[in-house]
């Protein structure tokens, strides 16, 4: 598996390689800005970039089917099991480096937990969105296959990459929701059930995924 | 006799073709050849073997075991060329064959760097950058570079031009015999076939019509011809494809010995002849009387 994971991780170096590039100057521009060198601003800039592992995923899939990946490991002694294993390892990994990646930096910038907690967990939360988006997405990939269901990847990713903004105007807003109260939602039990929850989901999807590449194929 | 392969009413249902719950068994160490014309069902079998695609019924043994349940295993020891050949085409043949070293046990990377010679392929160009001959070549080199036992070979000269072709053929008779390995070719090109095979099967429409030894095959079924008065009518019943045409009869027979002493007279008076038939001659009898 880990063979199969260092094939399919080409995507996965570059992107996040991009997303320093986007994220850093962020990071500075908040850090002067802001009462504390922390604030949950800081991480709402930073969260929806988690999104760019849906990107990678896009871009290796499209390889691999341009590529007839999937017809070529198929006559290899490798299960199909060991295929979606290494897709939803990569996709894990690479949200867990970002996350923690954050969540160190967070920890770094910071002088107080009342604004630490929460921002890490609004990345958590975003990585658990992106993790779920993902399992979805590769369950799509194996029941219909990429050329009939890659198009949706790219849809998903433009929706959750704009979507904080609608949410905020048009659903926060109007129903009086603030920073501060979404900042102590994060402090709650909340976000921890919702991680639990999202990462038994991944798995159970990842189950899912075996059994739609097994039946597709053999 | 031991069997590599063993096929218990194995089917599988496409809209428009269904491929009848066949039986059919493979000795070891022998060549078989799988022969049918397009759309038989001779892809969709090689595929189910492989457990590419999934079945609607049977089983499948290989080296006595189910492939579905010890697909790994089974494919260890399997060398598979398909008609179309898929690989990483931005990749080289180098990296292809580093890439998947990893994945069989007996992987021989001395001997597939030979083979990459033999073919004449260079290993660092970019894959995209071959020729279709050179594909199925690096094909070639891939199946045969982790000792396989049974080699699975899915019309894969069909697209090829002769020289290559034949260059292919000719290569995979010499490596079946030095090696004693068991090969299955599947193939409408029916001269492919009769260059190495021990064994042919005939597959018509999704069935399995006929298996047998080449040797038995060629020595039974046999092209007569003949003048009406030269042949007794029992005997004439008895052949298949009867045709009139200016110069007499002929006819084709299936068993040749039963009918021999019966043309004993007729070939000394020359009214009768008899001559050997081709494998793509049998494969159109049987399709003609499915």
């Amino acid at each position: 598996m880990l063979r199969l994971m260092k094939k399919f991780s080409l995507w996965y170096i570059l992107y996040p390689g991009m997303l320093l590039v986007f994220g850093l100057p962020m990071f500075n521009y908040d850090r002067l800005s802001g009462p504390d060198p922390l604030s949950l601003s800081f991480a709402t800039y930073l969260a929806p970039m988690i999104w760019l592992v849906l990107a990678a995923m896009w871009a290796h899939e499209q390889m691999e089917s341009k590529a007839n990946g999937y017809a070529f490991l198929r006559i290899l002694p490798i299960e199909p099991a060991q295929i979606v294993k290494a897709k939803f390892a990569l996709v894990f990994i690479s949200v867990a480096i970002y996350v923690g990646g954050c969540c160190v930096y967070f920890a770094f910038v910071s002088t107080s937990p009342e604004y630490l907690i929460p921002s890490c967990a609004y990345v958590i939360v975003y990585g658990n969105i992106c993790l779920v988006a993902a399992g979805f997405l590769y369950l799509g990939i194996f029941r219909f296959g990429f050329s009939r269901f890659g198009k949706y990847i790219l849809i998903a990713w433009v929706i959750l990459l704009i979507s904080p903004i609608p949410i905020r105007i048009f659903i926060l807003k109007p129903m009086g929701i603030t920073d501060s109260e979404i900042m102590q939602l994060m402090r709650g039990p909340y976000w921890i059930l919702g991680t639990i929850t999202c990462l038994v989901g991944y798995y159970f999807l990842m189950k899912l995924a075996i059994q739609k590449l097994s039946n597709k194929h053999g | 006799m031991e069997h590599i392969l063993e096929i218990n009413k194995l089917r599988k249902m496409y809209p428009e073709f269904i491929l009848d719950d066949i039986d059919w068994n493979v000795p070891k160490g022998y060549v078989m050849g799988l022969i049918g014309l397009n759309g038989a069902g001779k892809t969709t079998t090689i595929k189910l073997i492989m457990n590419l695609i999934k079945s609607d019924g049977g089983h499948v043994k290989v080296f006595g075991l189910d492939n579905i349940q010890n697909e790994k295993l089974i494919k260890n020891k399997i060398g598979y060329v398909g008609e179309e050949q898929y690989f990483y085409e931005h990749q080289s043949a180098a990296w292809t064959g580093e890439f998947v070293s990893h994945f069989y046990d007996k992987w021989d990377r001395e001997k597939y760097l030979s083979l990459l010679e033999q073919f004449e392929i260079p290993p660092k160009k970019r894959i995209r950058k071959y020729s279709k001959g050179m594909k199925v070549k690096l094909s070639f080199a891939i199946a045969l570079s982790h000792n396989p036992e049974l080699i699975l070979l899915d019309e894969p000269t069909s697209g090829l031009d002769p020289i290559i072709r034949r260059e292919v053929i000719e290569f995979l008779k010499t490596f079946a015999e030095e090696n004693d390995k068991t090969v299955i070719l599947s193939s409408h090109i029916t001269d492919d076939i009769s260059r190495i095979a021990d064994y042919i099967t005939y597959m018509i429409n999704g069935k399995i019509v006929m298996t047998e030894s080449k040797d038995a095959l060629l020595s039974n079924w046999k092209k007569v011809h003949f003048t009406p008065e030269s042949l007794d009518k029992s005997v004439i019943d008895k052949l298949e494809s009867v045709e009139s045409h200016m110069f007499g009869s002929s006819g084709l027979t299936k068993n040749y010995p039963a009918i021999q002493d019966a043309l004993i007279p007729g070939l000394a008076s020359g009214d009768i002849k008899v001559e050997s038939v081709g494998l793509d001659d049998i494969l159109i009898t049987l399709v003609k009387g499915d």
